[in-house]
């Protein structure tokens, strides 16, 4: 690992500079232009050569550059004579038959390209002095296959067929007419435009590369167009585009196997939805502004509970359940850094801006090496990078928000700032409402992002990251909850050659909540907690050969844990200040992973990951005896632990492997196993997760969750892959999460691990997802059967949930069915529609009353014995998009949504109350009625 | 602003709340009746030691008793007794407290679930005690192992004027607790609530009702009207505490609790028109009891829409032996004891301000005396009261809801009226309420 980031000369040397040159040639000429028909003609004629000869005499006449492999061409000897042709009519005349195409670069430079491997091996000579062979290049070129011309293909998951693209609408235009195909290339990953790839037009010979901004721009004759990008040290993406007008068409390349290649057509071509592959999901922002939301607001979140093996405990809780994990057994990232709650309100909108937000890439099965920490899910968020030309702004003004980014560029075509903040003036509204029952409530949040990014060079990008978000609620008579995330980040893409690109990426996120209380006279206090956690990652992908592609890296993170404090509020506070002592600890991880194409229809992912954690003091930590219940009496011991030592320390492998097997073309199977460790728990006492819940680190007596997850699953795509369909099943045992005892005080406990009980978990589903991709009804159906349960056992009673038997979770919904469809009548108008049911979680219920202590007390019994009704929700919704005049200002839409049309008040909660004598079963619902809302889009 | 916005807006925030069906299966039903309720705490006082052993209730056989009467404001009486609750009392248990000398302290039944010491005795410090039950069916539960966890003093019993977020102007009651030994001290505060009450509609004179049969035709009674022969006007009512009171001395300086408040009373009470008086105990408990309370205080707190605590079966120190479905609830605790008593007067709060009203109201009522009979010969379409109160016979053969005031001399003048004025017992009788004797304890 010294050489982490291959900086130095190498044995690569050769290779290196091979493929430094092979990207000079391309980036030799900048074409930005268009390149003009070439119209001169030539007079041509040789007999009896071989083909390779006639090309080099053609080079020799002409002053032309041909690039080309003397194998690829065929031997037998041809004769020919042209007139006044053209170099293409002659090229195109002497290449028939070969699975060979050109790409012309400028009026001298010609590079002849077959199908799929091209610039990895050059003729010898070529750089005036031989090429040092090397086993990656010197593998045997491969006899011509056959017509269809996609042979030899690298397979990857989700581009087993070729994705088509439509382009413009049909006009009726004269023959010979040509069209502009332009757009941008960037790295999925980082983001950043990608200068030097080949555009390829495999069937008309044309070709492209692209600028310093990843622009290309193509003229092309209507119809079919195959197209390829070829970069070394990128994932080749193939696609079919069908060109019937001038359009815009973006690529993202990649690098990774779990990752797919995305193309996003924008405006005037149909929207496109990616392709799923296991254990992946991943959510386009501008794909959920059709879905129908609560009260009009894009929530990203919401669309990804959508989706198979994604639920919520319902509305109102906040967080997601991945595979039956607990909720704090998901990593949101913004932009490489952590936010631990990226939500407003109780979990009902969304606290990402959504013009801002690009997409959130879900890992749910297996996770990439890079990302660690947490059992369940990485939910990656990136955001935009801002146009660096133009000034470009969106907006919405909803019921309850109004959002507004600003796209500013800095430095023309190299940099850019974005802006984008969002407020609710709910506070406004409830002060003016003047309602009664609402007197004294307020509820209120913001949320605000700033994003810098700078090309700096095609070698260096960079990419500076800050965010804020804050509410602030009171729903009872004396208390103030105000709860924010902080969120910064700086990610530096750095190119060391074309074979290795490094990311190195410092974060630094901050959760925060207070408490006011302001009630009978000298209580009051305000309570404080705050965690925070700074990360340093580096990794380098580095394409060892066309079969190997390594990822490794280290990541290494300090948490700071601030458990709360207590203070007096107010001159007349009675209330001690107490403050429970600080906590810190590093988690680091040492990772390397090999994407290994074992054969055309098998390729593999086989990682590991050294997890390490270790708290820090100082502390003070309680020692219990084994053979006794852990609780404040029995602690034997009482260690101290100076400042910096370690307390304790926790840490071991993790596999992360995943296999995919091409059965045909269109249809694979995956396999994948990883194990994980977590470090960071929730501590949360009541049935759903809240906002005041606080995240605790494992110490001296709370071990990590560990978790181990199998799955299988079959992909098949059809037509096309206009549907794609997939099944897809796990299997998931965790160990040592956490519950606690019932009734925990949790807060401000400093003995809080006589509140934890660790205990072991189950969960299997079966996860099914249909998918339609093109066409005017467009959308997904999604089920998912599950289970979860869990089971806290013990030889204490006290330390027992169920006598310690397995019980369903909290979140265990068996039944989980998803259907989102969107229907496009016209260019300006669409439906869409969003159905979803799951069965009812499961809740305690009292079994009887008895009297005690002169009062009636309700007796629960076996937790999570019953349900709650089954959830039913429909929404619908219409968007209407502005006209597309090109002269207007501004393009708008509207989106008119009606949540829960049925109406049905799907449960929330059940809670009891004694009310005069007698209990109460009460049932809450928070959105019961159908919720109508108007949002107004706009942007320039 | 559209109209559905503040519907909106209450509707997030608020959520929508609606009664629901309490779901109940037959295991449940047999879990609630296999848990048995014991409440047991042991002092470091010399006296009888008590303990109460009942049954929970399952919601099939929900015993809440509610009287259907036409108004029942004006005639119910609190049911605020504990003697009186359908509690479902465990009897002919065996009950014995253990000590780790080996000595053992039976316990006989008193009441039904009742159990009383045989002989007065004080938990000891630094003894073991363990409370040992054998229900009638021969089931054994046994506790842990419990001492005395320190003892303290309660200081200065005060009562102050104060006003409360919830409950307004009033009274509060507030406490210091000194710890006496070295370590964290841990408080359960109980009081006892004993106020003089006075009927506020009395009359020297009472009904009595003999020889009733309502379905003869007429109706055979015999109505009189004498005088008291027995004390109801001036009564004393004592209450327990029903609220679990706890503070701890964790955190703070010198192990010494101060000024903190152990109850709250409204001057809109009529507990304090009167003279009243208030005992709080402090018993200095484990750590482990004062869990076990708080936890038990938790979940009987209505939480937010948002935020269910999640509840569960509480296990105590109490486990049934062998392999039982018994579920055990209740928490056994030796506690040292301090207890401290103070009067009041609301003329010493409140001097010159009005008093607080009565516990309902009492207004002056008046129906027919008698009513048509129950069983007649023809039978009378549309009933038999012509749309009046029940009759003055009805209300007193119904467990003598009323009490006499005065004959109706155009006193109440409704075209229900009848020849006599009365008011709603517990209006004219302080026996509904209270005892008519003074306490021991009483000082005027």
């Amino acid at each position: 690992m010294s050489e982490t980031f291959c900086s130095g000369p190498t044995s690569q040397t050769y290779r290196r500079l091979f493929l430094f040159l092979a990207i000079c040639i391309l980036t030799s000429t900048h074409i930005r232009a268009q390149q003009p028909p070439d119209t001169l003609r030539i007079d041509f004629a040789f007999t009896g050569m071989k083909p390779v000869d006639a090309l080099k005499e053609l080079s020799r006449q002409q002053q032309l550059t041909i690039f080309y492999v003397d194998e690829w061409l065929p031997d037998a000897p041809l004769s020919r004579s042209y007139r006044e042709a053209t170099l293409e009519e002659i090229l195109d005349d002497l290449l028939a038959g070969t699975e060979l195409n050109y790409f012309r670069y400028d009026s001298q430079t010609i590079v002849l390209t077959r199908n799929s491997r091209i610039y990895d091996e050059l003729p010898d000579g070529f750089f005036g002095k031989p090429v040092a062979r090397t086993p990656e290049n010197d593998q045997p070129v491969r006899p011509p296959a056959p017509l269809p011309i996609f042979v030899n293909e690298e397979s990857l998951p989700g581009e087993m067929q070729v994705e088509t693209i439509r382009i413009g609408r049909q006009s009726t235009g004269q023959a010979g007419e040509t069209f502009t195909l332009e757009g941008y290339v960037r790295e999925r990953e980082s983001g950043m435009p990608v200068p030097d790839v080949a555009i390829l037009i495999t069937n008309r010979g044309r070709g492209m590369a692209t600028d310093a901004s990843g622009y290309y721009r193509l003229e092309l004759p209507p119809g079919v167009q195959e197209l390829r990008t070829r970069f070394i040290g990128m994932e080749p993406i193939r696609k079919q585009v069908i060109l019937y007008n001038s359009g815009q068409l973006d690529l993202l390349v990649e690098e990774a196997v779990e990752q797919l290649d995305e193309v996003v057509v924008e405006a005037d071509a149909d929207r496109n939805v990616e392709a799923v592959t296991a254990g992946t999901d991943r959510i386009d922002s501008e794909e959920s502004k059709d879905i129908p939301l609560v009260l009009g607001e894009r929530n990203l979140l919401e669309v990804a509970a959508s989706l198979p093996g994604i639920s919520k405990a319902g509305e109102g809780a906040t967080g997601l359940n991945v595979r039956g994990g607990r909720t704090d057994q998901n990593q949101f990232l913004l932009n490489h850094a952590l936010v631990y709650n990226p939500t407003h309100f109780f979990g009902i909108f969304q606290a990402l801006n959504p013009f801002v937000t690009e997409s959130v890439d879900i890992y749910k099965g297996s996770i990439p090496v890079e990302f660690g920490g947490r059992l369940s899910a990485v939910f990656d968020i990136r955001t935009v990078d801002g146009d660096t030309l133009d000034l470009r702004g969106e907006g919405s003004v909803g019921p309850v928000t109004a959002n507004l980014a600003f796209e500013i560029p800095v430095n023309k075509g190299r940099s850019s700032l974005v802006l984008g903040g969002r407020g609710a003036y709910s506070d406004w509204i409830l002060r003016s409402v003047g309602e009664e029952r609402l007197s004294g409530t307020e509820a209120s949040f913001y949320d605000f992002i700033a994003t810098y990014t700078d090309r700096i060079n095609s070698r260096n990008q960079l990419k500076a990251t800050a965010y804020y978000s804050k509410d602030r609620f009171s729903i009872t008579r004396d208390s103030l909850v105000g709860y924010s995330n902080r969120a910064a980040s700086v990610a530096w893409n750095h190119t060391f050659d074309e074979r290795n690109l490094a990311t190195f990426t410092l974060a630094n996120s901050r959760y925060a909540f207070d408490i006011g209380f302001d009630g009978e006279a000298n209580t009051d206090f305000d309570l404080g907690y705050s965690v925070e956690e700074t990360e340093l990652r580096a990794w380098n992908r580095f394409r060892m050969s066309d079969r190997h592609q390594l990822t490794y890296g280290l990541a290494a993170k300090y948490y700071r844990v601030n458990p709360g404090s207590r203070s007096p509020a107010g001159p007349d506070s009675d209330v001690e200040r107490t403050s429970i002592p600080r906590e810190q600890a590093l988690e680091g991880g040492l990772f390397l992973s090999d994407r290994f194409t074992v054969s055309d229809r098998l390729e593999l992912e086989a990682g590991v990951r050294y997890s390490f954690f270790g708290a820090l003091g100082p502390s003070r930590q309680r020692e219990y005896p084994e053979d006794q219940p852990r609780n404040p009496g029995t602690a034997t011991d009482t260690l101290s632990f100076g400042s910096g030592e370690f307390v304790k320390t926790y840490g071991g492998p993790e596999i992360r492997a995943s296999a995919r097997y091409l059965l045909a073309p269109d249809l694979s199977l995956r396999a994948g196993y990883s194990n994980m460790y977590q470090y960071i728990h929730t501590l949360t006492n009541t049935t759903t997760v809240s906002p005041i819940d606080t995240w605790k680190l494992s110490d001296y007596n709370i071990r990590p969750q560990k978790s181990r997850q199998v799955s299988l699953g079959v992909f098949k795509n059809i037509n096309d892959a206009e549907i794609e369909v997939s099944l897809e099943g796990y299997y998931k045992w965790s160990e040592d999460v956490l519950d606690f005892k019932t009734g925990a005080r949790l807060l401000l406990n400093e003995e809080v691990e006589t509140e934890v009980v660790q205990g072991d978990g189950q969960a299997y589903g079966l996860e099914f997802l249909i998918r339609r991709n093109r066409g005017r009804l467009n959308g997904w159906l999604g089920y998912t059967y599950s289970r979860t349960r869990v089971r806290f056992d013990s030889p204490y009673p006290s330390e027992q949930i169920n006598e310690g038997e397995f019980f369903p979770a909290n979140f265990d919904r068996p039944h989980d069915l998803s259907l989102v469809a969107n229907y496009r009548f016209t260019r300006r108008y669409s439906l869409s529609m969003n159905f979803s049911y799951q069965t009812g979680r499961p809740v305690t219920y009292p079994v009887g009353q008895y009297y005690f202590n002169n009062s009636e007390y309700v007796l629960y019994s076996d937790r999570n014995k019953f349900r709650i009704p089954d959830y039913i929700r429909l929404d619908l919704g219409i968007n209407i998009e502005g006209n597309h005049r090109k002269e207007k200002l501004a393009h708008s839409f509207w989106t008119i949504s009606v949540y829960n049309v049925l109406g049905r008040s799907n449960p929330y909660s059940v809670y009891f109350v004694s009310e005069g004598g007698e209990v109460k079963a009460l049932q809450s619902s928070i959105f019961a009625i159908p919720i109508p809302s108007i949002t107004y889009n706009f942007k320039f | 602003m559209a109209a559905w916005l503040p519907a909106l807006l209450t509707t997030i925030l608020l959520g929508c709340v609606e009664e629901v069906e309490i779901e109940t299966d037959d295991e449940s039903i047999q879990q609630a009746r296999n848990a048995l309720v014991v409440e047991a705490t042991l002092t470091d006082e010399e006296r009888t030691q008590e303990v109460v052993l009942s049954r929970a209730a399952d919601f099939e056989n929900d015993s809440i008793v509610d009287f259907d009467i036409e108004d029942p404001s004006t005639y119910i009486i609190p049911d605020l007794d504990p003697e009186t609750r359908p509690i479902l009392y465990e009897s002919g248990a065996t009950v014995a407290v253990t000590d780790d000398s080996g000595a053992t302290y039976p316990f006989v039944e008193g009441d039904p679930g009742r159990y009383f010491s045989q002989a007065p005795f004080a938990a000891q410090p630094g003894r073991s005690y363990q409370l040992r039950i054998t229900l009638r069916g021969g089931q054994r539960i046994v506790s842990e192992l419990e001492t005395l966890a320190g003892s303290a003093s309660l200081d200065g019993l005060r009562a102050e004027r104060a006003s409360d977020p919830l409950q307004g102007e009033g009274i509060r009651f507030l406490v210091d607790g000194t710890s006496n030994g070295g370590s964290d001290a841990f408080f359960r505060y109980t009081f006892e609530e004993t106020f003089r009450v006075v009927a506020p509609l009395w009359s020297p004179q009472e009904f009595v009702l003999s020889n009733y049969d309502p379905c003869a035709d007429p109706v055979e009674y015999t109505l009189e009207i004498v005088n008291r022969t027995e004390e109801n006007q001036v009564c004393y009512r004592t209450e327990a505490s029903a609220a679990i009171v706890q503070a701890s001395t964790a955190g703070l300086t010198g192990g010494r609790l101060r000024n903190f408040p152990v109850h709250f009373l409204s001057r809109e009470t009529y507990k304090i028109a009167e003279r009243y008086s208030i005992r709080v105990r402090q018993l200095v408990e484990s750590r482990g009891a004062y869990s076990y309370y708080d936890r038990l205080r938790n979940f009987s707190q209505e939480g937010n829409v948002f935020a269910q605590v999640q509840p569960g079966f509480l296990q105590g120190n109490l486990q049934p032996e062998g392999e039982a479905s018994l579920l055990v609830i209740g928490y056994f605790s030796v506690a040292s004891v301090s207890e401290e008593r103070i009067f009041l007067d609301y003329e010493d709060f409140f001097p010159g301000e009005p008093e607080p009203p009565f516990l309902v109201p009492c207004s002056l009522l008046s129906s027919p005396e008698a009513h048509p009979t129950y069983c007649p010969a023809v039978p009378v379409l549309g009933g038999s009261g012509g749309g009046c109160p029940l009759s003055v016979i009805e209300l007193l053969d119904l467990g003598g809801l009323i009490s006499y005031y005065s004959d109706n001399n155009e006193t109440v003048v409704t075209s229900c009226a009848g020849p006599h004025v009365y008011v709603p017992r517990v209006c004219g009788d302080c026996t509904v309420l209270g005892s008519n004797q003074v306490p021991d304890f009483w000082i005027e």
